[in-house]
């Protein structure tokens, strides 16, 4: 047999403050599914009441009512489950030692006192935040309401109580999660600033520590072949000259491989650049290099793009160079340089040639640093070209790639964002 | 006689910067300061050069910056500092093209920056070049003046 949770009076509040008949308590735990389907309220229930009682039964949170005297009128299941009573022991009881904690009681009971006294109050019809405490003691925090319901000259204060642990706890995680994760910002920071520093000594014990034998191997073979040169047979120049061109390559290495690093150190700026201008130009430069060579350029008008002026002036120069380099055996060598937009994706800027290309198995391989696909003998370069494009464009968020045939010439695209 | 200091450790490097100046025309002898403060010693007659006249300055200080005990910028800024030194002409000769090495150098008042080409034929001819202009073309500046007493 189940019964309404409350009582219902003629006044049609339908919370009184005393009394329950204690024996109707009910196991916190376990509770009978089927008692929350309720009964046809009895005859007395009114239709308000009965919604009353069900919303009250159903609230996630807490809804706890006080009497004038500060007594425990009512104690809905969430309260039950939150705080760790069993309704029937704690109607009629003080609310103040039952879920107050011993160090708020004071302050609450001097508040109650207040409001019969004078009417003061400060902690009404708005959103309170506090600590309850359950039956065993512990304490959590708590987010409250109170409303204050005068009928028939009598007050009742209904508190409305959610158990902010979770929350809190949440938010602590959060805070914590937070701070560890700032901590290894500053962590990897400070790595990442050591490596770069590493990086600087080791470009600069580089650029002087490994240029110095080398200066020694190139001085002192020239002049053994000054000093010694009558004496000596021909393969024996033939080898002194080899040493000398072997350190002049090596020289241009460790310069290629400065440089290398230097550009992923360099600041980048972006600014509005003229790519069809710049092209021209080196195009131009590179005609006035080597005047021997016919070469038809063709270079695609108003081709702009944002980025840094010098580093896509190198970009563009490795291309062209390339280019230049490897249509070095056409009669006819054609290098185009021209871009496709669409609306959807990124400009996409390219550099085609007509030379002898590259094998497209290899395709990957062409950006690594000092990686070559030709014989010096056939094409002279260190490698580090291409990798300083890579290395250019990623900085500026695009990427660089490359098709071709064997044969049938190359075409190298890049994106700039 | 041109008097040229050569600052430099590197004795490969030494030797060879002296092979070079020999194949040249200018009348010159080179002083050779293994370190910074061999070369200030020098300089300024202090230490292991006490007693030297100072009074006739190097026309020109060829100075490295990777030195023992004090580097080339070391060198140059306490050259800088002294009024008997603060105008002697010095091209810093070294395998550094660090960016902070030329923006120090230049700062701290270096006539001149070349970098040590890796070919001897190219390495001669720089220093035949810088020979030639600070030695033959330049107007050195005036002899400091006796401190006034």
């Amino acid at each position: 047999m189940t019964r309404p949770r409350l009582k219902t009076r003629d006044s049609g509040f339908g919370i009184r403050p005393s009394p329950l008949p204690p024996a109707q308590g009910r196991p916190i735990e376990g509770r009978d599914s089927r008692r929350r389907v309720r009964d046809t309220p009895r005859p007395a229930l009114t239709r308000s009441d009965a919604l009353r009682a069900a919303l009250l039964e159903s609230a996630l949170d807490c809804v706890i009512t006080m009497d004038a005297d500060g007594n425990i009128a009512d104690f809905n299941p969430a309260a039950e489950r939150t705080f760790g009573y069993r309704q029937c022991d704690v109607i009629g009881q003080p609310l103040c030692d039952i879920i107050i904690p011993p160090d708020l009681r004071d302050a609450h009971r001097a508040g109650l006192a207040a409001y019969h006294r004078d009417g003061r109050e400060r902690v009404l019809n708005r959103r309170l935040e506090m600590r309850g405490m359950r039956a065993d003691g512990s304490e959590f925090p708590a987010a409250l309401t109170i409303v204050a319901t005068r009928h028939d000259g009598v007050v009742f204060f209904t508190a409305h109580l959610r158990d902010l642990s979770d929350q809190k706890q949440a938010e602590e995680n959060l805070l914590r999660l937070n701070a560890e994760l700032e901590d290894r910002v500053r962590r990897r920071t400070v790595q990442l600033q050591a490596a770069i520093d590493e990086l600087e000594a080791f470009s600069y014990s580089v650029s002087h520590d490994l240029r110095a034998p080398l200066r020694s191997i190139a001085g002192f073979s020239q002049a053994l072949l000054e000093d010694a040169g009558t004496t000596l047979p021909a393969d024996a120049k033939e080898d002194l000259a080899r040493i000398r061109a072997a350190t002049q390559r090596m020289g241009h290495l460790i310069d290629d491989l400065l440089s290398l690093a230097m550009l992923s150190r360099a600041p980048l700026t972006r600014e509005p650049i003229d790519l069809s201008d710049l092209a021209t130009r080196i195009l131009g430069e590179l005609g006035a290099q080597s005047p021997h060579r016919s070469v038809a350029g063709t270079v695609a008008a108003n081709m702009t793009a944002a980025g840094d002026p010098r580093l896509l002036r190198v970009v563009l120069e490795n291309l062209l160079t390339n280019a230049w380099k490897f249509t070095s055996r056409r009669e006819h060598a054609c290098i185009e340089v021209g871009y496709t937009d669409r609306e959807d994706v990124a400009t996409v800027f390219y550099v085609r040639d007509n030379g002898v290309g590259f094998d497209p198995r290899y395709a990957d391989k062409l950006f690594g640093p000092f990686q070559r696909l030709h014989h010096v003998r056939d094409f002279p370069g260190t490698g580090i070209g291409l990798a300083t494009v890579r290395r250019i464009v990623q900085r500026h968020g695009g990427r660089v790639w490359a098709e071709s045939h064997v044969g049938q010439g190359a075409c190298f695209f890049f994106t700039l964002t | 006689m041109y008097e040229i200091l050569l600052v430099d450790d590197d004795p490969d490097d030494v030797d060879l910067t002296l092979r070079a100046f020999r194949k040249t025309d200018l009348h010159h002898s080179i002083i050779v300061a293994r370190d910074g403060v061999q070369a200030l010693d020098y300089l300024l007659g202090t230490g292991e050069h006490s007693g030297r006249d100072t009074s006739a300055l190097p026309h020109l200080v060829l100075l490295d910056l990777k030195l023992p005990r004090l580097d080339g910028l070391q060198v140059l800024e306490r050259i800088r500092a002294n009024r008997m030194t603060k105008l002697l002409p010095i091209v810093i000769l070294t395998s550094s093209i660090e960016r902070r090495d030329l923006l120090t150098g230049y700062s701290l008042g270096a006539n001149g920056y070349v970098r040590k080409p890796v070919d001897f034929q190219e390495f001669a001819e720089a220093l035949y070049q810088i020979g030639a202009f600070w030695l033959l073309t330049n107007q050195p500046p005036p002899a400091p003046s006796p401190p006034i007493t």
